[in-house]
């Protein structure tokens, strides 16, 4: 994997903070961890606990929308594979959500950003914008982090280093990319040019006869190995 | 001495060099006719290929003492986004700056890092896209006034460098060595 070991999760982390939405591809705040962490008893506003996590929820979806409007549309699967399998995107995400459920309460708040009105004086419309969704220092949080970038500094793709042009070969081979025929020829000749024409990875040699191998199809395949929910059986 | 004389080994050289000299030493009635072999038995140096040895191994630490702007993208090493770009540009850098010329290992190194810099930054802009030039998304439409074309005959390649501030370095040091790599500064190699 090309996120680094000590960062990666198999799968989005479900605790009692925060819960995956796995439609949306997007982390949800719970109301009991607002409590805990944001020392916002959301209930007494809201009425009730599902009230107080639908919410949440839009808070969630603002947030998320927010944070890729830093991006262009082409980074952002990649960008959105990263925030769900990051313990440190996790934690970002988690300090945004709650300090956006503090704005809210003041004079700011997300459903700023839906207001519009119209001077007919002037004739102007005057338009809040995406400025107003996060509060300023929810918008700094973001910049100190992967999540304020542009394109991201951390590779997606999956990639291995291999000590030895025999092992590389092995690996090639054992993952079906190509032949042990194929395997031998490269073998004898040392060459990395008499490997078949591919379309599914990239291959450069370091120094000291080390090898870089990466799968530039790894996104294809993450969003295909996705958890997508079964309506028959009710399970993802 | 013609610089096409025949040789054999380091240390042989002939002192005739073709068929119009043994001819004309034939016509010759008092001439030599002799084909000497001068064999310099010592001193006997090694060739300059075999006393500079390869080129010295250049690793990312060489190329973020020069441009450390870069270190943070380079973090997770080869897990980092730009990790292959640099592999790619280290061995076109290693055909453009030649180890054979600079002959310096410290001056090397910082060559082969500036050209790296100079394009990876270039590379950075491009990835980056803010003006969404590559996007399918629509985006802020370009002024007109930024549209605008040029022809120069001239330096190009010392425009190109200045691009950057790396590009810039580089093309200050490595001016006076493409001098000797053609008659044309140097920019035909670029």
């Amino acid at each position: 994997m090309a996120i680094p070991t000590v960062d990666f999760l198999e799968r989005p982390l479900v605790d009692k903070k925060m819960v995956w939405d796995f439609n949306e591809h997007r982390y949800v705040a719970l109301v009991d961890g607002v409590l805990k962490d944001a020392y916002v008893n959301l209930v007494i506003d809201w009425k009730t606990k599902e009230n107080a996590q639908s919410y949440l929820d839009l808070v969630s979806r603002v947030v998320n929308e927010t944070i890729l409007s830093f991006k262009d549309e082409k980074y952002k699967n990649a960008m959105l594979y990263y925030i769900g399998h990051s313990k440190k995107m996790r934690l970002e995400i988690q300090k945004v959500l709650y300090d956006t459920v503090w704005y809210n309460r003041r004079d700011g708040g997300f459903m700023m950003a839906y207001n519009s009105g119209a001077n007919l004086n002037q004739g102007k419309m005057i338009e809040f914008g995406i400025d107003k969704a996060i509060s300023s220092i929810a918008r700094q949080i973001i910049k100190n982090s992967p999540l304020g970038t542009r394109y991201m500094t951390v590779d997606i793709n999956e990639k291995q280093i291999f000590a030895s042009l025999t092992t590389l070969l092995a690996y090639l081979v054992s993952q079906g990319y190509i032949t042990s025929t194929q395997s031998d020829v490269v073998a004898d000749s040392e060459d990395l040019n008499d490997l078949p024409y591919t379309e599914d990875y990239q291959l450069v040699e370091l120094e000291n006869d080390r090898y870089l191998f990466t799968n530039i199809k790894s996104i294809k395949s993450y969003v295909e190995d996705m958890w997508i929910y079964d309506n028959v059986n009710g399970t993802w | 001495m013609s610089l096409t004389i025949p040789t054999q080994g380091l240390n042989t050289y002939y002192t005739m060099d073709g068929l119009n000299t043994i001819n004309l030493n034939l016509l010759d009635p008092l001439g030599y006719f002799a084909n000497y072999a001068i064999t310099i038995e010592s001193p006997v140096f090694e060739t300059l290929l075999e006393s500079l040895g390869d080129e010295p191994n250049f690793t990312l630490p060489d190329f973020l003492l020069w441009c450390p702007t870069f270190q943070d993208f380079f973090q997770d090493e080869e897990n980092s986004s730009l990790y292959n770009l640099l592999v790619a540009f280290l061995n076109i850098a290693k055909i453009k700056v030649k180890w054979t010329l600079i002959q310096d290992e410290k001056t090397w190194k910082r060559l082969v890092a500036l050209y790296i810099g100079h394009y990876m930054e270039l590379n950075i802009r491009a990835i980056k896209d803010e003006e969404n030039r590559l996007s399918l998304v629509a985006g802020t439409p370009q002024a007109k006034e930024t549209r605008h074309l040029e022809y120069e005959v001239g330096n190009e390649v010392f425009k190109d460098m200045r691009a950057t501030i790396y590009g810039s370095q580089f093309w200050f040091e490595y001016e006076p060595y493409g001098r000797f790599l053609s008659g044309f500064w140097g920019t035909s190699i670029l």
